[in-house]
């Protein structure tokens, strides 16, 4: 029996080509994307949860309440905070310590500068990464040792089997390889947060420089820039250990300023588990951007289910008659039942297989879009099954229940009648609405968001970005002590206009700010948070900043320049230091015009004078979703780390090798990062134009399927008003009259979906570009636009169709009655 | 009004090819009442298809007036057609969404006719048929006879001069048929030219000549006295 109604399913859906077709694909496209998506947030929730003891390992952050302010939290601690912690508190079983430093070595023969982990000797006793050769107990117990992983061995020596060999860096110290790990998993925080690939012991010297500074941390509790892992003891709830946080830290740590009591400074525990999608400074999966995901995936798959159960029941309404004929011959409601489930299962499997297919074959460039690395093990069977079988069972239990449920329910009399009886035409159209609805709130989406990205990449950014050349990697003793060099024998080479160094170049994203006041404001007055830039004399002038008043840093008054030490309060050096202020920062601070505000005193931290130079226009640092910040520069000089160079608008080929020459020259050692600023800045409006880019593509896809279902809907309407519309003929309707009047029948929905969508963008929409603090306006035209556009796309799916019809001889048409 | 000359109809399926009309000639006056008759399958639909306007033949001619229309294209076929010929089916083929009115009222809808004057007409022709007082039921409501006048309604209001019926009587009790049969000779009586295909020989004896087919043939044909 079973076999009889698989043979009639098939057979059935071999005659009915057309809907098939429309059904199998448009489902598989819904499936593929919502299981591309599904893999993605699966993967994005499911970070570094294979480590043994994942749920006893925690990130200590370091959290900062104060009243009025948002609270912050930062990911790094000081250097003597772990040890402290496992002394102190019996609940810590071990802790880890992670601090990155870069290390310059000579690869094939050109320096190259790399990164490596100083980490506590139990690393990869908490972390579980599996060692292809050597010890994870004691690959890290001495200092002078590395473990590598695989790629990084067959990189520097060939070969994975690097145990025992030496890793030389141009300082000339070695590093003996003690382990060798498989390449981490890329659902683990040190590939993409902290991305790790070398591991040393935390007592490792270097001899480049940075062994003094570094052991100097171990006492400094106000210096926050290591990763501090603790593993808890089993059975531990780690919120018992929160009420103790603020009295260890307070013991340690000195605050800021006596006047601020108010301030509570304290640390959490971020289970290890949660890191990713609890992004901290920007880094991770946010649960917004996963939200928006699955938002989108369900759209798009719930498009493609209505379209199925829309078309499945439509197609059902004609086989009335065949219904109430086995009906008639005594069929009973349960073989019906069964019948019309099994054309939907076999038709949804269908799809569903043909969806992995797609996913096979797009998920590369899905994830490439996206920009993410997914291990290959993901997209192996087992989990594209376990993505991909729930919608495929739900849609084809719905899709095959409804019309097997209304259909077989009937008297057969009625049926008989024809199939106008089997109804459901409201419910379709109602789907169909709901279905553009999704589709033109994406297209809205779309549009809003390709016009803020554009709008912001052409945001005038208070600086020339073209025509500008990086170049990074000053902050080492050589590179600090050879600036003035480089700075000089760059500035000589034609085609280059002017030259300075600084710690940053903006985009950066870096994010040193501190407190400033004016002299003579009570104690009670809230410090003003700037933004402080340590530059170098022609900086601004190479960065391109239009001058307002005073003047800028001066080779020829050596009192401009100062360093980060000559800063701290308290040395007995009251010379005042000299500064330059954005625009906003005299008016944040309320000095009143630029030329006013040259020559008055700010205090830094609470009481060092700094005396304001002069005043240049505002910057933009970060992206178009921040506004211009109040900044702060000073000519430090051991903050130096990027030399900008602005080139003349005649500079070929030929300076840019001038310029990479005399780096080599002058600082042989050191690796040659060179880039353009334009470039740079680009990348910050990568992510904004990759989502956009992502999202105009689902947004196709999903007017792409809810147009096969509407394609199919039309031929369906065409077939079952067929002898209306013969009947219409023979009464004198010309092709043009049937040809509207079916269009319109499907303008309606589209119609509708318009009013609901509307309002839903807009506030949708108003709320992403909230986001920005230079923004587009929400244009009333694009809305408009995308629902015309919508429409405009129903009319050529249907009209087509409707033609077809309506341009055939009517006889044929009253041959159906 | 219309001369069918050496008129063929081949329908082509995949598999097989059907000779429905072979070599048909046929001359029809204005005026006249003519009923067609035959075994089931000889042709009579496919002839008044042809006649209709509905479909084209496969070769020969058809004279429209004046007009060889036999290679006309849907379109221009579709303009005469709605403006010379009415059609009344043996399944009445009413729309079932519309009401009594509305289905009378279609057939004025691609006239150019104002609204005014559209709803007087269609009142006129219920009226006509003796069913406006149900004018704004739906089809399923009413009877197959009441159902057939409004076919009837449907088919004069636009005031064609030539009425087609195929089987206008096969779904209706003799009462009913009487009935029908009798509005149609009423407007035969007004000048409508009728053409009618009928299984039923006492109603065939309403016209004034009958045409025999058999085979997709012209065998006989008969004037009745007047
Ligand atoms: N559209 C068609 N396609 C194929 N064969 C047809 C078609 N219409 C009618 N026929 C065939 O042509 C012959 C005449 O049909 P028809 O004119 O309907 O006869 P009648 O109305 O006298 O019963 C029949 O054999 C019928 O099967
Ligand atoms: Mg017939």
């Amino acid at each position: 029996m079973l076999l009889n109604y698989l043979r009639v399913a098939l057979r059935v859906l071999v005659r009915q080509r057309l809907y098939t077709v429309l059904n199998g694909v448009g489902l598989a496209l819904g499936i593929a994307t919502a299981a591309m998506m599904g893999l993605f947030v699966w993967h994005e929730t499911h970070f570094d949860g294979f480590h043994g003891q994942a749920g006893r390992i925690f990130r200590v952050l370091q959290a900062r309440y104060q009243p009025a302010h948002a609270p912050s939290r930062m990911v790094v601690t000081s250097k003597p905070l772990g040890p402290t912690l496992a002394q102190d508190l019996p609940e810590v079983e071990t802790m880890v310590r992670v601090a990155r430093h870069f290390i310059v070595l000579r690869h094939q023969g050109t320096p190259v500068e790399d990164r490596i982990a100083l980490v506590d000797a139990p690393f990869f006793r908490l972390f579980d990464f599996p060692f292809l050769a050597g010890d994870p107990a004691t690959a890290l117990k001495d200092p002078g040792t590395v473990v590598m992983t695989e790629s990084q061995a067959r990189r520097y020596f060939g070969t994975s089997d690097a145990v025992g060999r030496t890793l030389m860096l141009t300082s000339g110290t070695g590093l003996t390889v003690t382990g060798v790990v498989r390449d981490l998993p890329s659902n683990t925080l040190f590939s993409r947060e902290l991305p790790l690939t070398l591991w040393t012991n935390i007592a490792t010297k270097f001899h480049d420089g940075w062994d003094p500074m570094f052991a100097d941390q171990d006492e400094k509790w106000r210096n926050d820039f290591i990763h501090t892992f603790v593993l808890l003891k089993p059975g531990v709830d780690p919120a018992t250990l929160a009420p103790r946080f603020p009295a260890l830290l307070a013991a340690h740590r000195q605050p800021m300023r006596a006047a601020t009591p108010d301030v509570v400074e304290t640390l959490e525990l971020q289970p290890l588990t949660a890191m990713h999608i609890d992004p901290i400074e920007g880094i991770g999966t946010s649960p917004a951007t996963l939200a928006a995901f699955v938002g989108v995936a369900a759209l798009v798959l719930g498009i493609a289910m209505v379209n199925f159960i829309n078309l499945s029941t439509a197609r059902s309404s004609l086989r009335a008659r065949e219904v109430a004929i086995r009906k008639t011959l005594g069929s009973r409601r349960g073989q019906l039942v069964g019948q019309f489930l099994l054309e939907s299962a076999l038709l949804a499997l269908a799809s569903g297989l043909l969806g992995l297919v797609l996913v096979e074959l797009a998920m590369p460039r899905f994830l490439g879009l996206l920009n993410v690395r997914v291990d290959g093990g993901f997209l192996s069977g087992g989990w594209l099954l376990v993505a991909v079988l729930p919608p495929v069972l739900a849609v084809g239990l719905l899709g095959g229940l409804y019309p097997a449920l209304v259909l077989s329910r009937p008297r057969p009399t009625s049926l008989l009648r024809g199939p106008q009886a089997a109804g459901g035409g409201r419910l379709r159209a109602a789907l169909v609405m709901l279905q553009f609805t999704a589709a033109i709130v994406l297209v809205i989406a779309t549009i809003v968001m390709g016009q803020q990205t554009r709008y912001a990449s052409t945001q005038d950014l208070g600086f020339r970005p073209e025509g500008a050349v990086v170049l990074r990697g000053l902050d080492r003793p050589a590179g600090l002590a050879g600036v003035q060099a480089l700075r000089d024998a760059l500035s000589r080479i034609p085609g280059v206009v002017s030259v300075g160094a600084a710690a940053n170049v903006p985009s950066d994203r870096s994010v040193w700010t501190n407190n400033y006041r004016l002299p003579g404001e009570a104690d009670s007055e809230p410090d003003l948070l700037f933004r402080t830039e340590p530059v170098d004399v022609g900086y601004l002038d190479a960065l391109g900043v239009p001058r307002l008043a005073g003047r800028l840093f001066d080779p020829d008054h050596p009192a401009d320049i100062t360093s980060r030490a000559g800063l701290r309060a308290g040395d007995g050096n009251r010379v005042a230091v000299p500064i330059v202020l954005s625009a906003a920062a005299v008016k944040r601070l309320g000095l009143g015009t630029a030329d006013q505000a040259v020559g008055r005193t700010v205090l830094y931290g609470g009481d060092e004078p700094l005396t304001v130079i002069g005043v240049v226009d505002d910057v933009q640092f970060d992206s178009a979703r921040s506004s211009f910040e109040p900044t702060i520069y000073m000519a430090m000089r051991d903050e130096l780390s990027i030399m900008l160079v602005r080139l003349a608008p005649n500079a070929d080929a030929a300076t840019l090798a001038a310029i990479d020459d005399t780096w080599r020259r002058l600082l042989p050692d050191l690796p040659l990062k060179r880039e353009f600023l334009d470039d740079h800045i680009r990348q910050v409006y990568e992510e904004e134009a990759r989502q956009s880019d992502l999202l105009a593509l689902f947004s196709g896809l999903a007017i792409l399927i809810a147009c096969l279902g509407l394609f199919g809907l039309a031929a369906f309407t065409a077939e079952r008003r067929t002898k209306e519309i013969g009947l219409r003929k023979v009464l004198g309707a010309t092709v043009a009259d049937i040809v509207r009047l079916l269009v319109w029948q499907f303008s309606k929905p589209v119609l509708m979906a318009n009013l609901v969508a509307w309002p839903l963008a807009w506030v949708v929409m108003g709320r992403w570009l909230g986001g920005f603090a230079y923004r587009v306006q929400l244009d009333p035209l694009i809305f408009a636009l995308a629902g015309l556009s919508a429409l405009l796309i129903a009319w050529a799916t249907v009209a087509g169709h409707a033609a077809r019809v309506a341009a055939a001889k009517p006889v044929t048409a009253l041959r159906y009655e | 009004m219309l001369k069918l000359v050496d008129l063929t109809k081949v329908y082509r399926t995949e598999e097989v090819e059907t000779t429905a009309l072979n070599q048909v000639n046929i001359h029809i006056k204005q005026g006249e009442f003519v009923a067609i008759m035959g075994p089931s399958g000889c042709g009579k639909s496919s002839l008044l298809n042809i006649v209709g306007m509905l479909d084209n033949p496969s070769s020969g001619q058809y004279w429209f007036g004046d007009e060889e229309v036999a290679g006309y294209g849907e379109r221009r076929l579709a303009d005469i057609r709605k403006k010379n010929i009415g059609f009344i089916f043996q399944s009445f083929n009413l729309i079932d969404e519309l009401t009594v009115f509305e289905n009378v009222e279609l057939a004025l809808l691609y006239h150019d006719i104002p609204s005014r004057e559209r709803k007087e007409r269609v009142k006129e022709a219920l009226a006509k048929v003796n069913i406006a007082h149900r004018e704004s039921h739906l089809p399923q409501q009413l009877s197959g006879g009441q159902q057939q006048r409004v076919a009837i309604a449907r088919a004069v209001v636009s005031r064609p001069r030539m009425l087609l019926a195929d089987e206008p009587t096969g779904n209706l009790d003799s009462a009913n048929g009487e009935e029908v049969m009798n509005m149609l000779t009423e407007l035969n009586g007004e000048g409508t030219t009728i053409v009618m295909v009928t299984h039923s020989m006492p109603h065939a004896q309403y016209a004034r000549r009958i045409i025999n087919l058999f085979d997709g043939q012209v065998v006989a044909e008969n004037l009745r006295a007047a």
